[in-house]
């Protein structure tokens, strides 16, 4: 045991001196999948809505829109999600310091790559992949102009939040429109 | 876990099936300064016959991890000999490698025996062509050690790729690879000072990767090679995670179907907060304000949960929402 540990020590130190490139661990997509982390990510979310009914309730009408409103669990569940990715990843920290940002800065108005006979005749194989990098940067939250490896991994990690997010978001909206349904006939003909 | 073959003066063998008998191998002692796997060191001291030498544990260490890396490992004939003691030199574990080194050299001759390992140890199963080069003997076996390893083979020097370690580093161990690749490093530096004819001796600085045969050896086309590999290994995870990827070829395509699913899978998030959000507001409006004398508002939030309801009405599948359109229907009569 010693040895390998020393071996490790004295490698792993060579390793990083030999290595000009440092190269930082990929984030695991094996946590997005785990029952603890959708749990944790239940809980938040809950949290969360508790704080959108209670500010919609004590009638916040002056405060937000009706468009504001309607979106506010939608920002509140990616907010929550990308607080449960930690900020390890791009699309999380978009998420977390984004939502304030987009909402007062007007999106870009100019184009890319403006279209000219040069431009126009480039139409060829790669550039193609190149216009479908873009798009999937722009669907991913803050990784617009990410080269194409670290926006795959990106990307692949966005994913399995996403999944993840969808499970959570529909066992809670199940759970709540069960706990919700049964009251609520009874609740609605008591009064009349 | 690969078999440990007889270990009588000779060095380990491991994944007999895949390499060729170990008769052509003369020589014992193959001491590999390389991998060091604690269990692995373990369960090799365990089995241990005989060794004379205590460079035996490096040996089996090394064997071991190129084991726990790759068990398909393939052995060359005894050119790789005099390469051997090179890599013994080479300080990599920090283990004492001065009281090595003097073995190493009277181990020279013993070098067969450890290019086999060597070979073993980048055993790969890629079948890189190297392998099986004469000349190149220390065929580039095991998945990336091997590219680096066979860097030892001193004809083939000349193709050493510094760059796709990196993407190696990624996925392999990293100790591993980094012991490998000093170890490849420092055999190959020491190779290229045997051979008259190797043509490039690879820098210490950089991680060594061998080119493939017949591929270009320039800087520009090795870095993008490794980027490129970089690529596709990502776009294989992703491929792996979105349903119906593996079907398609070509990265256009998958670029597109990975597209496609965001995209479903915004939607889904969107429909699901909405349905949520006709959870909570009537619900709470509702429920609150019956004992309540807040009329108004009540006015107001049922008219605006009705207008949620009937966005949800749009997207409703299940059954699940019926309550809900009762539910505010029923306050709309009430309040009007």
């Amino acid at each position: 045991m010693t040895i390998s540990n020393g071996d490790g020590d004295s490698a792993a130190k060579d390793g990083r001196r030999e290595r000009k490139r440092k190269r930082r661990a990929e984030p695991s997509l094996v946590k997005w999948k785990t029952e603890g982390e959708q749990k944790t990510y239940s809980s938040k979310l809950i949290e969360a809505l508790r704080r959108v009914r209670r500010s919609s309730a004590t009638g916040a009408a002056s405060a937000a829109t009706d468009h504001s409103r309607s979106r506010a669990v939608r920002e509140a569940a990616d907010r929550a999600l990308a607080a449960a990715a930690r900020g390890r990843t791009r699309w999380s920290r978009a998420i977390l310091c984004g939502r304030t940002l987009k909402r007062r800065v007007l999106p870009r108005a100019g184009r890319p790559k403006p279209v000219g006979p040069a431009r126009a005749a480039e139409r060829s194989k790669p550039p193609a992949l190149k216009t479908k990098a873009r798009v999937l940067g722009r669907l991913v939250p803050g990784c617009r102009k990410l080269p194409l490896p670290s926006l795959l991994e990106e990307v692949s990690d966005y994913i399995a939040a996403l999944e993840m997010q969808v499970r959570a978001m529909s066992v809670i909206a199940e759970a709540l429109s069960a706990v919700g349904g049964a009251p609520s006939p009874a609740q609605t003909e008591g009064p009349i | 876990m690969t078999e440990i073959i007889g270990f009588r003066g000779r060095y380990m063998q491991v994944c007999p099936s895949r390499s060729p008998p170990i008769s052509e191998l003369k020589n014992p002692l193959p001491h590999f300064p390389k991998c060091h796997r604690a269990s692995t060191v373990t369960s090799l001291l365990d089995h241990r016959r005989s060794d004379p030498l205590p460079l035996g544990a490096w040996n089996r260490l090394v064997v071991d991890a190129s084991l726990h890396s790759r068990p398909s490992l393939g052995m060359d004939p005894p050119s790789l000999m005099p390469r051997l003691p090179e890599m013994c030199r080479f300080p990599m574990l920090g283990m004492p490698p001065p009281e090595l080194v003097p073995r190493v050299g009277r181990i020279g001759g013993d070098a067969s025996v450890e290019e086999s390992t060597v070979t073993e140890q980048c055993g790969g199963s890629k079948g890189r062509r190297r392998r099986r080069d004469p000349p190149s003997s220390g065929g580039a076996t095991e998945d990336e050690s091997s590219k680096f390893v066979s860097t030892c083979s001193g004809n083939e020097l000349a193709e050493a790729e510094a760059k796709r370690l990196k993407a190696i580093k990624s996925t392999d161990g990293n100790d591993n690879i980094k012991s490998e690749a000093e170890a490849s490093s420092g055999i190959c530096n020491k190779l290229a000072a045997q051979n008259p004819q190797t043509t490039e001796p690879p820098k210490q600085d950089y991680i060594h990767v061998r080119a493939r045969r017949g591929q270009a050896t320039d800087s520009h086309s090795l870095s993008e090679r490794a980027r490129r590999e970089k690529i596709s290994e990502r776009m294989k995870i992703l491929q792996d995670l979105v349903p119906g990827c593996n079907k398609v070829i070509g990265k256009a395509s998958v670029l597109d179907e990975i597209i496609n699913y965001i995209q479903a899978l915004q939607h889904q998030v969107e429909f699901l907060s909405m349905k949520l959000e006709a959870v909570n507001s009537p619900m709470n409006t509702t429920i609150e304000v019956f004992p309540s004398k807040d009329f108004s508002s009540q006015r107001y939030n049922t008219t605006s949960s009705l207008a949620y309801s009937s966005q949800t009405r749009e997207y409703e599948q299940g059954s699940g929402t019926e309550w809900l359109h009762m539910q505010v229907g029923g306050a709309f009569e009430r309040v009007t």
